[in-house]
């Protein structure tokens, strides 16, 4: 099993490589320059902004700049921010744990209330329950995650007033707080973007582990299980979810892409701190190297994710498992 | 008619579904008969901004006077129209790339299925945006190309896994070997196995175009004004929905009213063609 | 104990509720400042945004300022900062004495030495600088002895002290002096920056906030709290749901009249309206926007220009957007200008006359399309609109709608602010939707009209000798009176030459919490006294309880 993780580590790295290299190209070849940020006074004569252009080697052939770029990557080097006028590594470092603070809060919460959901209308298929939650679910399906994110912020946030609005910590009194404390003032921060960005994938869970759950259910060992007369309870328990729980921690790992999707509107919706919002900014003023750093993180996280979803369920299922 | 369609439009949601796609594209389609007012018509900056609804303004109006009800049956057009264009764009295109990668010889195939590995890696919205850089001012077959061409993955991944398991198949080796032709065995053979699930796909991922559309009007990445379009209208409201709650809730509704058609329709029709249902 | 203490603090502030107490020195309170948008360096040559530019004057100090005023001529009532005193040992030169007492936050004195540095650095083109063309005309900066800088220019003139003194930040020679010049832009002082003003930098969260401690050794005075953080939204609509959650106490700007009514209507915050020196306007490119040799197909006729100015109904436009919050601006000035502003006749909106222009221009609807044409040339085209103005956003469409009455279309291209400038520094815009704030001196003003402008401001490339030898006038008058009677018939060409649709100005206000006290405003820079604002000890929520880092 390890050769094949390492095999699958190494696809996975080829993968992000040509998505950096996509993107390199996609977004220089794009109209825009990022000097521009360095440059807005329209005083800047046009030699300057040529200065400044040759100063960050902009003004060389694109392959040469490719090139470059490449061998920089290779020593972790990930270049320049024009518009932070810093390293992009550190430019992404600092917003990569809010990110997955907000998917992973994300996913735990999706997958908290998605399985057990999903799970109860697959056991009751075609139930007036069923009904009612396939209903519920395809509601938040349903939802601009930005609207529902707008909606619980004016209501639970304005409205009530018990929870924060914005941002992920209180930047006044944060850093006065006992550790008990600056936990809560995160938790407090993080509840209404986690809970947006949950509600949605909850949704998506439920749905899945439901058809799931309502294969394992029709399956032959169940029916027997019936056919013996155990209790509802332990077929459920014992038979069927172990079952129907496999397909759905593949999703868990699957769900990163959306997930992420969702994290740049959220972000925005909440002033969190993530790399969303990065990703957003950095394409607007051209940060040629923010939006290629950030494009393979977010690669990484996905590739890293559908590994893991592999990993999972060759755990969960040992016959699965490739043999060497 | 054909059974399956009879199966599916004996289910309850699928008739509400069924229904409400059927009044949305009315509406749509109708637009400039029954529309009360040109949707970008600033009707009274002075008396009728914000204006609640009403008789006359059955939805009342947005910050510039205009009428929301109208603009809403407008925007229909638009959203209804990008999603469902780029979605058939996107199943034409996946179908095409997943014939080719399981009928074109192993380095096709391998290029293919790396570029769609690739694709799948980046996050949608974050793709659309870095593709989307490349223009100033978005037009709508702009948007459908755009939107189109970035959706097509799935599909050809489940095209092309059925083309591979046809060629594994002793008739399908047989019928190569006596001379038949490969166009042939395709129409025959896989098409009709991947129609279903790529007609449910397609119909869900009518509703998910819509909001992929919302979102990135969010952000500010949307059609060219006057259009309305619903993301545009609910992106604008932002800044006036605590006075006027008209101008966020009713254009949500109406996404939320599209996509959980398209949804339910989906889910019936998944439902009616798999067998065991 | 205070454990204890803060434990309690921490529930009842992440419950959201507010608690009173007693300040336990003289000293108290944080002021959070939110901003819809994030600076991205404070480098004091680099800056050019708003944000950037307060921050900036809590940071670092100038040599000295702009009175209340507004008097930009000769050094009449200017306020000394840095510099203690200054006086002219011959015409072209000031000699500044710097302060003894200042001090840069790692305490470190202040010296000439750091001043002739500052001018070096903002007058080197490879820095870029934007505040560089100011200082054209300076000669030389040498320090004449360890507190003692002379500024020699070229030769004497009016404005002389104000370009010496506006845009110039000291920075630190000690820390910077040895920074290769092309890598200053891109060094870590512009995220951690060390100034000789009132507070002093903490730590600079990326998308989050900017911390800033009160210097209480500050030359000048102890600043009015011991903190400021400096919060920054996603966007503007984020920042007011911010201030409204009480997870702020300062925004500005607020335009729109449905903000203002929502700041007003919390008993906990008030709106200070204040004049800006701001004026939006739509530029007219007088150039082909594929080829800037050659006229523009519409806009190169000043009759035509002047017929779509006196068609645009700008009062409608305004209170469209605004409300009664904000004036149509009748040049590309603000009544800031006090007596000059005054003087001048705007654009009347004459329906009629400018239709019976346009027809015997020979625009007709001649394929009856709806569109007005002449000779095989449609009256249509594009107004570029930065997209992150949501008040320049709604004005063009209601310009928009204004003109599709008259036949003439008008197709809005929204862009990112940035792209937008590019598209129209290089001449590719038909019209463009502009805002500037000018320094408050009428040569800035008149600056982005000229010939000499073409790579400046002057974006479609206005040409006018009238106008440029009237500027030349004003600029270099020895006698006030005839300066400014030149000035003022140079604006009034420039209105009555219709190179732009003059919009508005903004009648923006700031929303401040009620505790804060001692907030004045000044209209060339908003924040410029934040740096003495206090928060007012008897009334004090639980988070001015906590000490500053």
């Amino acid at each position: 099993m390890a050769r094949f993780v390492a095999i699958r580590l190494a696809q996975a790295i080829a993968i992000v490589f040509l998505v950096a290299s996509l993107t390199f190209i996609l977004i220089h070849i794009a109209p825009g320059d990022p000097t521009r940020s360095l440059t807005e006074a329209p005083s800047v004569p046009p030699d300057v902004r040529a200065q400044l252009r040759t100063n960050f080697g902009l003004d060389r052939p694109l392959l040469e700049q490719y090139a470059r770029y490449i061998g920089n990557l290779a020593t972790g080097d990930l270049g320049y921010s024009f518009a932070e006028h810093r390293g992009v590594g550190a430019a992404i470092l600092e917003r990569v744990p809010n990110t997955l603070l907000l998917t992973v809060a994300g996913v735990l919460i999706a997958f908290g209330l998605g399985v057990p959901i999903g799970a109860l209308q697959g056991w009751r298929a075609g139930s007036k329950t069923d009904h009612t939650l396939t209903v519920t679910s395809l509601f938040f399906y349903s939802l601009p995650v930005f609207w529902l994110g707008i909606m619980l912020q004016l209501g639970l946030g304005l409205g009530i007033g018990i929870l924060p609005v914005s941002g992920a910590i209180d930047p006044v009194t944060h850093d006065s707080l006992p550790w008990i404390g600056r936990v809560w003032d995160r938790l407090a921060h993080l509840l209404l973007p986690a809970i947006t960005l949950g509600l949605v994938g909850a949704a998506a869970f439920a749905r899945f582990q439901r058809s799931a759950t309502l294969d394992a259910v029709l399956q032959d060992f169940v029916r027997t299980a019936r056919g013996k007369g155990l209790a509802e309870r332990v077929i459920l328990f014992r038979h069927t979810l172990r079952a129907a729980l496999l397909p759905t921690i593949t999703l868990f790992g699957l769900t990163f892409p959306i997930l992420l999707s969702g994290a740049v509107l959220v972000e925005t919706v909440f002033s969190w701190p993530g790399m969303g919002r990065l990703i957003v900014d950095s394409i607007a003023s051209r940060d040629y190297y923010v939006v290629i750093g950030t494009a393979i993180v977010s690669a990484s996280m996905v590739v890293l994710g559908n590994l893991l979803a592999d990993v999972l369920y060759w755990v969960a299922d040992p016959r699965t498992r490739p043999s060497a | 008619m054909s059974p399956v369609v009879v199966r599916i439009l004996r289910t309850t949601r699928a008739q509400i579904a069924f229904g409400a796609i059927a009044v949305l594209t009315g509406g749509a389609v109708l637009a400039p008969l029954i529309a009360p007012y040109d949707p970008i018509a600033q009707l009274d900056l002075e008396n009728l901004r914000l204006a609640a609804p009403s008789m006359r303004h059955w939805l009342g109006t947005d910050d510039l006077s205009r009428d929301l009800l109208s603009r809403i049956m407008y925007g229909a057009r638009i959203s209804l129209a990008v999603a469902a264009l780029s979605v058939t764009l996107s199943v034409v295109c996946g179908t095409a790339v997943g014939l080719a990668a399981g009928l074109g010889g192993k380095t096709v195939d391998a290029l293919l299925m790396r570029l769609v590995d690739t694709a799948l890696s980046v996050p949608r919205l974050i793709l659309l945006i870095v593709v989307l850089a490349f223009w100033s001012q978005i037009s709508i077959p702009l948007l459908v190309v755009v939107l189109g061409l970035t959706s097509w993955f799935d599909t050809s991944r489940l095209v092309r896994a059925e083309v591979l398991s046809l060629r594994e198949r002793a008739f399908y080796q047989a019928a190569v070997a006596a001379g038949a032709p490969t166009a042939r065995m395709v129409r025959l053979h896989v098409l009709p196995n991947v129609a279903g699930p790529i007609i449910v796909a397609a119909t869900l991922g009518i509703g998910q175009m819509i909001l992929v559309e919302a979102g990135l009007s969010f952000l500010g990445i949307g059609i060219a004004r006057p259009t309305p379009s619903w993301g545009r209208m609910i992106a604008e409201s932002q800044e006036v929905m605590v006075n006027a709650w008209w101008t966020a809730a009713f254009p949500g509704c109406a996404i939320l009213v599209t996509v959980l058609a398209f949804s339910l329709l989906g889910d019936s029709l998944r439902d009616a063609l798999d067998p065991r249902a | 104990m205070r454990r204890i203490g803060a434990f309690v603090l921490a529930g009842v502030i992440a419950t959201g509720c507010q608690s009173e107490g007693d300040c336990p020195t003289d000293w108290c309170g944080t002021i959070v400042v939110t901003s819809g948008a994030e600076g991205q360096t404070l480098f004091p040559p680099s800056i050019d945004d708003e944000i950037e530019i307060s921050l900036n004057d809590l940071i670092f100090e100038k040599l000295a300022e702009v009175g209340p005023s507004m008097n930009t001529i000769g050094d009449d009532r200017f306020i000394p900062i840095l510099a203690e005193s200054w006086s002219y040992p011959d015409a072209q030169t000031i000699r500044f004495s710097l302060s003894d007492d200042a001090r840069w936050h790692d305490g470190t004195s202040v010296t000439a030495r750091d001043v002739a540095f500052t001018f070096d650095v903002y007058r080197d083109p490879v820095v870029a600088s934007g505040a560089a063309a100011r200082l054209q005309f300076v000669e030389s900066v040498t320090a004449v002895d360890h507190r003692t800088v002379d500024v020699v220019f070229e030769r004497p003139y009016p404005e002389m002290f104000f370009d010496a003194v506006f845009h110039v930040r000291i920075i630190p020679s000690h820390i910077l002096g040895s920074v290769p010049r092309d890598q200053l832009v891109a060094h870590e002082f512009g995220r951690a920056p060390v100034g000789s003003g009132p507070f002093r930098f903490v730590r600079w969260n990326a998308a989050e906030f900017v911390e800033l401690a009160g210097d209480e050794s500050y030359h000048r005075g102890r600043p009015g709290v011991p903190r400021i953080v400096w919060r920054f939204a996603a966007g503007g609509q984020q920042a007011l749901t911010q201030l409204l959650a009480g997870e702020a106490d300062v925004l500005n700007p607020v335009v729109r009249a449905e903000d203002k009514n929502r700041v007003d209507d919390a008993p906990e915050l008030r709106t200070i309206p204040y004049a800006v020196n701001v004026y939006a306007y739509v530029v007219f490119n007088l150039r082909d926007s594929d080829n800037r040799d050659a006229p523009h197909p519409l806009f190169a006729d000043p009759r035509l220009r002047r017929a779509v100015a006196e068609l645009v109904d700008v009062e409608a436009v305004v209170r469209g957007v605004f409300g009664e919050g904000a004036l149509p601006a009748i040049g590309p000035l603000t009544p800031i200008f006090g007596e000059l502003y005054e003087s001048l006749t705007p654009t009347p909106t004459l329906t009629d006359d400018a239709l019976r222009t346009l027809a015997s221009l020979g625009w007709t609807d001649s394929d009856g399309n709806g569109v007005l044409d002449n000779d095989g040339q449609e009256m249509a085209f594009d107004l570029l609109v930065p997209s992150s103005s949501a008040s320049r956003v709604r004005s063009a469409e209601i310009l928009q709608e204004q003109l599709r009455a008259f036949e003439i279309q008008v197709n809005i291209v929204e862009m990112e602010f940035q792209a937008s400038l590019d598209q129209v520094r290089s001449g590719r815009f038909d019209t463009f939707f502009g805002a500037l704030q000018h320094d408050p001196s009428p040569s800035s003003v008149a600056d982005a009209w000229t010939v000499d402008a073409f790579d400046g401001f002057n974006y479609g490339r206005y040409t006018s000798h009238t106008f440029d030898s009237l500027v030349a006038v004003g600029r270099t008058a020895a006698d006030p009176a005839q300066s400014r009677a030149a000035w003022r018939e140079a604006l009034q060409t420039v209105i009555d030459d219709a190179p732009a649709l003059w919009i508005y100005v903004p009648s923006v206000a700031v929303a401040v919490h009620t505790r804060l006290e001692d907030v004045t405003i000044r209209p060339d820079q908003w924040s410029a006294t934040m740096w003495q604002w206090r928060v007012n000890p008897q009334n004090l929520l639980a988070r001015d309880l906590i000490g500053s880092n």
